[in-house]
C-alpha cells in the first residue's frame, strides 16, 4: 500500500520493471544465563529474523519492505541486566518500508517509516499483549548519504513516538479517587500525569567513514537525541509534581576503527554519552530529594578481533570481544547498605568479554558457539531496587542463516 | 587475433635493473627459480557448481575443492557458481558466474589463460625475471607482473580493471599502448586501441568488483537492511533504560506469589507539623473490575505523621529521631499522632495513636528516649477491634491496658468470662461448633520454618477474626528463609531488611473473602518501628 503511495506521489517509476532481491537472516539460538547469587536459568531459546523482499524499480531506486522480528526466551550478559533476572520472554515484531533513491555525485536520498510492537512477560499472569512494560513504537525519518573516492558521509534525522499501554501512573487510577479521602488524593495527585512513560523521540545524527588505506577503515558518529514525556511532569523539591514536563536529551560521540585483512578483522571503537534530564526524584523512604536524578556521563572502549580460519571462502570464525564501559551518574548520589545518601555520585564499571565461534555448515548456513561473561562494580551499596555490583555469564549455541 | 600487451610498469623495470647489479649470489637465486619444474595449481574453494575439464579430450566433471589443475584444464562456471584457482607460485584467480577460462599453460615461469566469456579477476605475485602472467581473451592479451587486476569480455569488448599496481596496455594490430594504474580501468575493441584509461566509478573500491552486478545489489540491498536494523537497535536500547530506570527507582516488582506488583509512594506535607506517607499497589494476578471492587487489583495504604512541632525541610531531621533517640536531652521534635490506613478500596485497617511523647529510659540519668502513645486504637471497617490506653503515662504497655471489644455487640470482652484459659500453653481459647478449642492467638510459618513468612491470626469468635500474612521478599518476589540471615547481626538484619519487600496481606470475618494485600519498600516505615524486624536468633526454632 505504502509503495503505491510512492508511485502517486511520483517517487517511484509507475509500471515500470521491478527487480526483487531477497534479504533474510534467521538466527536460532538457544542458551542459559547465570547471574551472581541466583539460580542458572532454564534452558531457553532466542531467534532473531529480518526479511526483506527489495524491490529494485531501476538501478537507482529501491524500496526496502523490512520485517524484523525477535524471541528471547533467555537473557544474554549484554541486556541491561540490573533489574534482575525479571524477563521471563520476550518478543518484537517491526515492519518498515524503506525507499533509497540514488541521485548524480554519488548521493542517496532515503525516506523510511515504521511500526514495531514489543511484548514483555515478567510474571505469571502477563499473557503475550497484556506485559506491564509492553510497548510499541511508531516513527519516520529522513537520510543523505554521498560517497566520495574513499570516504562516506551520512547525515539523518528520525522522529517517533513510544506508546506503553499498559502503563499508567496509579495515583490516576480511579478505584484511588474513589476510595482515598479527597484530601490526600488531591495532595498526592495535583499535576500528577497519567501516561508518564509515554514519549515522543527525535534523532539526528551524523556519520562520517574514511578508508584510510585498503585495510583500514576509520569510522566517527555523532547522535543527538531528544525525549519528549506527553505525561510525566518534573518532581520538585518537595516530593510534588511541577507543572512541568519532563525532557531529556542525549549527545553521544563514537570513533571507531577497523583494520581488515584476509584472515584477521580487528576492530576498536570508543563511545562518549553524555545524557541530561530535567526529572529529579524523591526518595520517600529517607526522604531525600535528588535533582536531575537521571543525569550521566558514559565512555565506553571495546576492542575486538575475529580470526577467519581455514577456507577462504567459507572460514570458521572465531571472535573475541572486550567492552569496558563506565558511566559516571553526575548527580545521582551513591547510597550504602543501609540506604543513607553518600557525598559521592554513583559510578559503575561494566567489564563485559566474549568469544564466540561460526562454523560454515552450508552455503549460508552456519552453527555458532557464543560465551559472554560481564561484571559490574560501583559504590552504589544499596541494592534491594537494581543490581549495581554483580557477575553473569551466559552461553547460546545454534544456527544462522543467511539469504 | 588481435593482442594487447600489457608490459611490466618503469619502476618494476628500474627494480629489475638494479637487480640484475647486485651480487652473483642473487643472480644465482634468480637461476635457481627459472629452473625450477612445471608446476599446476588447484581449485582452492568453490561455491555453486562449477565444472573442469581436465583436457580437450576429456569430458566436463563438477569441480571439488582441491582439485588438481594442470596445463590445458578449462574450468566453468554457471549462473550461481564461483571458484577461485590457486596456483603454485600462489597466483589467485576468481572465477566469475557465467564465466568459462581455460588455463593453457601452467608453469614455475608462465601463466597463461585463454577467457572465453565472463569475468576473472587475478592476483598476481611479483614476478622474477622473465616470469610471465597473460590472461588472453578472442580480442587481447594481459600481461601483468605484482598486480591486482580484472578482465571482463563482454561481446568484442575486453575491460581491464586494475586496482593495485599499474599496467601498459598493448593493443598489437594498431601498436597503441595505454599505462593503467590503480583505480582506473581501459576498453579495448578489436583493431582500435585501447581507450584512454578513466577513473573507476567512487564506490567501486578494492571490494566491490570481486562481486557480480547481482551480489553487489544484494549486498547493498542487505547494508540499507543492516541499516535500519541498527537504528531499531538503538531505540530498543532507550526503551530498555526506561524500563531499568523503573525497576532503579522500585515502581516495579514481583511479590511473594510470583505476581507483579506496581508501586508508587508519596510524601506530602500537608500542614506546618506533618507529613503523609502514600503508598499505591496495583496487583496483575486480579483483572481490573470496577463492577467487582476490592477484588485485591488495587490496594492503598496512607500514614499521618503529625510533630509536635514545625517541621524542618529536610524530613531526615525529624524522621531519624522519630522513634528512638540517645543522649540525655529529649529531643526537640517528636512524634505526637500517628494515623494509619491500609484498604483495598472497600475494606479497611485503621491504627490511630495519639497523645505521643519521648520517655527516658531512666528518669534521672536518662541514656536514650523511646517514644510512646498515650491511646491507640486499632479498627476494622470502622469498628474498633481493641484499644489501648496508657493509663499509668509511662509510655509503655502494662497488664490492664488493652481492651477487645465485639464487633458484634461493641462491647468489651472478658476474657475470663468469654473464654477459657489453657494454663498449659498461656493461651486463652474458645470451643468452636464441634467443640474444639481454638485459641485468641495463632501463629504459624505456612511457607516452612525456613521461609521468612509469618501468620498470625485473633480468634475473638467464630464470626470475628483477623489474620496477617507477613512476607519479607525480594524484588523478584522471592521469600527470603532464615538461612538468608541467620547469622546476622541486628545491624546487618537492617541491611537485608532494608534490601527486601514487606507484603503484608490481611483477611478478616468481615471482609467476605476479600483481603489488603500491600508491599511496602519504604525504609520509613522499617524505621517506624511499624514493621517489625523478626529476632534472627528465634529464627529456625
Amino acid at each position: 500500500m505504502m509503495a503505491g503511495v510512492f508511485v502517486a506521489c511520483g517517487v517511484l517509476p509507475a509500471g515500470a520493471a521491478v527487480k526483487v532481491t531477497p534479504v533474510a537472516n534467521l538466527s536460532i539460538l538457544g542458551g542459559q544465563y547465570w547471574m551472581s547469587e541466583s539460580v542458572p536459568s532454564s534452558f531457553g531459546g532466542n531467534a532473531d529474523l529480518f526479511f526483506s523482499p527489495v524491490l529494485n524499480f531501476s538501478p537507482n531506486i529501491a524500496l526496502l519492505p523490512i520485517y524484523s522480528g525477535s524471541y528471547r526466551g533467555t537473557k544474554s550478559v549484554r541486556d541491561l541486566v540490573g533489574g534482575g533476572t525479571l524477563t521471563q520472554e520476550s518478543q518484537d515484531h517491526g515492519i518498515s518500508l524503506k525507499l533509497v533513491n540514488k541521485m548524480k555525485g554519488n548521493m542517496k536520498l532515503k525516506a523510511s517509516a515504521g511500526y514495531k510492537l514489543e511484548y514483555l512477560k515478567e510474571t505469571k499472569e502477563e499473557a503475550w499483549g497484556q506485559g506491564l512494560f509492553d510497548y510499541t513504537r511508531m516513527g519516520f525519518g529522513v537520510e543523505l548519504e554521498k560517497h566520495w573516492k574513499k570516504t562516506n558521509g551520512r547525515a539523518g534525522m528520525d522522529y517517533y513516538t513510544m506508546n506503553y499501554p499498559h502503563y499508567q501512573s496509579l495515583v490516576t487510577e480511579g478505584q484511588f479517587e474513589t476510595s482515598m479521602d479527597t484530601t490526600t488524593y488531591s495532595e498526592i495527585s495535583a499535576q500528577a500525569g497519567t501516561n508518564v512513560l509515554n514519549y515522543t523521540g527525535m534523532a539526528l545524527f551524523l556519520e562520517y567513514a574514511r578508508q584510510m588505506s585498503p585495510k583500514v577503515m576509520g569510522v566517527i558518529r555523532y547522535d543527538v537525541s531528544m525525549k519528549n514525556f506527553v505525561d510525566q511532569k518534573t518532581v520538585q523539591h518537595s516530593g510534588a509534581f511541577s507543572s512541568e514536563l519532563r525532557r531529556d536529551l542525549s549527545h553521544a560521540l563514537s570513533m571507531g576503527v577497523n583494520l581488515t585483512t584476509p584472515r584477521v578483522v580487528l576492530s576498536f571503537s570508543d563511545a562518549v554519552q553524555f545524557y541530561d534530564s530535567n526529572q529529579n526524584t524523591f526518595d520517600t523512604a529517607k526522604p531525600q530529594f535528588i535533582a536531575n536524578n537521571y543525569d550521566y556521563f558514559q565512555n565506553g572502549i571495546a576492542p575486538a578481533i575475529t580470526f577467519k580460519l581455514g577456507s577462504v571462502d567459507e572460514p570458521v570464525k572465531l571472535s573475541l570481544l572486550w567492552d569496558i564501559s563506565w558511566r559516571m551518574y553526575t548527580e545521582r548520589l551513591a547510597q550504602d547498605a543501609e540506604t543513607d545518601y553518600k557525598s559521592d555520585k554513583i559510578s559503575q564499571l561494566i567489564n563485559t568479554m566474549g568469544m564466540s565461534i561460526t562454523y560454515p555448515l552450508a552455503s549460508a548456513l552456519s552453527a555458532k558457539l557464543a560465551l559472554n561473561y560481564s561484571d559490574s562494580s560501583s559504590n552504589m551499596r544499596y541494592e534491594k531496587n537494581y543490581k549495581y555490583n554483580y557477575y553473569t555469564f551466559n552461553y547460546f549455541l545454534g544456527i544462522n542463516w543467511e539469504l | 587475433m588481435i593482442q594487447v600487451l600489457l608490459c611490466p610498469a618503469r619502476g618494476q623495470l628500474a627494480l629489475r635493473r638494479n637487480i640484475m647489479n647486485k651480487t652473483i649470489l642473487l643472480a644465482a637465486a634468480v637461476l635457481l627459480i627459472g629452473a625450477m619444474p612445471a608446476s599446476s595449481a588447484r581449485i582452492s574453494s568453490v561455491s555453486g557448481k562449477p565444472e573442469i575439464q581436465s583436457s580437450a579430450a576429456a569430458g566436463w566433471k563438477a569441480a571439488g575443492k582441491g582439485d588438481k589443475l594442470h596445463s590445458n584444464a578449462r574450468i566453468r562456471c554457471g549462473k550461481s557458481s564461483r571458484a577461485e584457482i590457486i596456483t603454485d607460485n600462489g597466483h589467485r584467480i576468481k572465477v566469475w558466474p557465467r564465466s568459462e577460462v581455460a588455463l593453457e599453460k601452467i608453469d614455475g615461469a608462465e601463466t597463461r589463460m585463454q577467457l572465453f566469456a565472463g569475468r576473472i579477476r587475478s592476483m598476481v605475485k611479483k614476478l622474477r625475471g622473465t616470469n610471465k602472467f597473460e590472461v588472453k581473451t578472442p580480442v587481447a592479451v594481459c600481461s601483468v607482473r605484482g598486480t591486482d587486476f580484472s578482465v571482463e569480455l563482454d561481446k568484442n569488448a575486453t575491460k581491464v580493471e586494475v586496482y593495485e599496481g599499474q599496467v601498459a596496455a598493448h593493443e598489437e594490430m594498431t601498436g597503441s599502448e595505454v599505462m593503467v594504474n590503480a583505480g582506473q580501468y581501459t576498453s579495448i575493441e578489436a583493431n582500435q586501441p585501447p581507450a584512454e584509461p578513466k577513473a573507476m566509478p567512487e564506490g567501486a573500491g578494492e571490494q566491490a568488483p570481486a562481486l557480480t552486478p547481482e551480489e553487489a545489489a544484494r549486498e547493498e540491498s542487505k547494508r540499507e537492511v543492516f541499516q535500519e536494523i541498527s537504528k531499531d537497535e538503538v531505540l530498543a536500547r532507550a526503551a530498555d533504560e526506561i524500563k531499568l530506570a523503573e525497576f532503579q527507582n522500585g515502581k516495579a516488582l514481583i511479590d511473594a506469589s510470583g505476581h507483579r506488583v506496581r508501586l508508587e509512594e508519596y510524601i506530602v506535607r500537608s500542614q506546618a507539623n506533618e507529613f503523609k506517607y502514600v503508598v499505591l499497589n496495583t496487583r496483575d494476578e486480579f483483572a481490573d473490575d470496577p463492577a467487582n471492587p476490592g477484588n485485591g487489583h488495587f490496594n492503598f495504604g496512607k500514614i499521618v505523621f503529625t510533630f509536635n512541632d514545625t517541621l524542618p525541610e529536610d524530613l531526615t531531621q525529624a524522621t531519624k529521631n522519630m522513634f528512638y533517640s540517645e543522649g540525655a536531652t529529649k529531643p526537640s521534635l517528636y512524634l505526637t499522632d500517628v494515623l494509619s490506613v491500609m484498604s483495598n478500596t472497600v475494606d479497611q485497617v485503621n491504627d490511630v495513636a495519639t497523645g505521643g511523647n519521648m520517655f527516658p529510659d531512666n528518669t534521672y540519668q536518662p541514656k536514650c528516649y523511646t517514644l510512646g502513645f498515650g491511646s491507640y486504637e486499632f479498627s476494622v471497617n470502622n469498628q474498633p477491634w481493641w484499644r489501648y490506653s496508657d493509663r499509668n503515662s509511662n509510655g509503655r504497655l502494662d497488664n490492664g491496658e488493652i481492651t477487645y471489644y465485639n464487633i458484634a455487640t461493641g462491647n468489651a470482652y472478658n476474657f475470663s468470662t468469654d473464654f477459657t484459659y489453657d494454663s498449659t500453653l498461656g493461651q486463652y481459647y474458645y470451643l468452636d461448633s464441634n467443640g474444639n478449642k481454638v485459641y485468641f492467638s495463632e501463629f504459624s510459618q505456612p511457607s516452612g520454618g525456613d521461609a521468612l513468612h509469618f501468620y498470625n491470626k485473633n480468634n475473638y469468635s467464630a464470626t470475628q477474626w483477623i489474620s496477617t500474612d507477613d512476607y519479607i521478599i525480594n524484588d523478584e518476589g522471592k521469600i527470603l528463609s532464615v538461612s538468608d540471615i541467620q547469622g546476622l547481626s541486628a545491624d546487618e538484619l537492617k541491611v537485608k531488611a532494608y534490601e527486601s519487600n514487606f507484603e503484608r496481606v490481611y483477611a478478616a470475618s468481615v471482609f467476605e473473602g476479600r483481603k489488603i494485600d500491600l508491599v511496602f519498600s519504604a525504609k520509613l516505615l522499617i524505621d517506624s518501628g511499624m514493621l517489625g524486624l523478626p529476632d534472627p536468633n528465634n529464627l529456625g526454632q
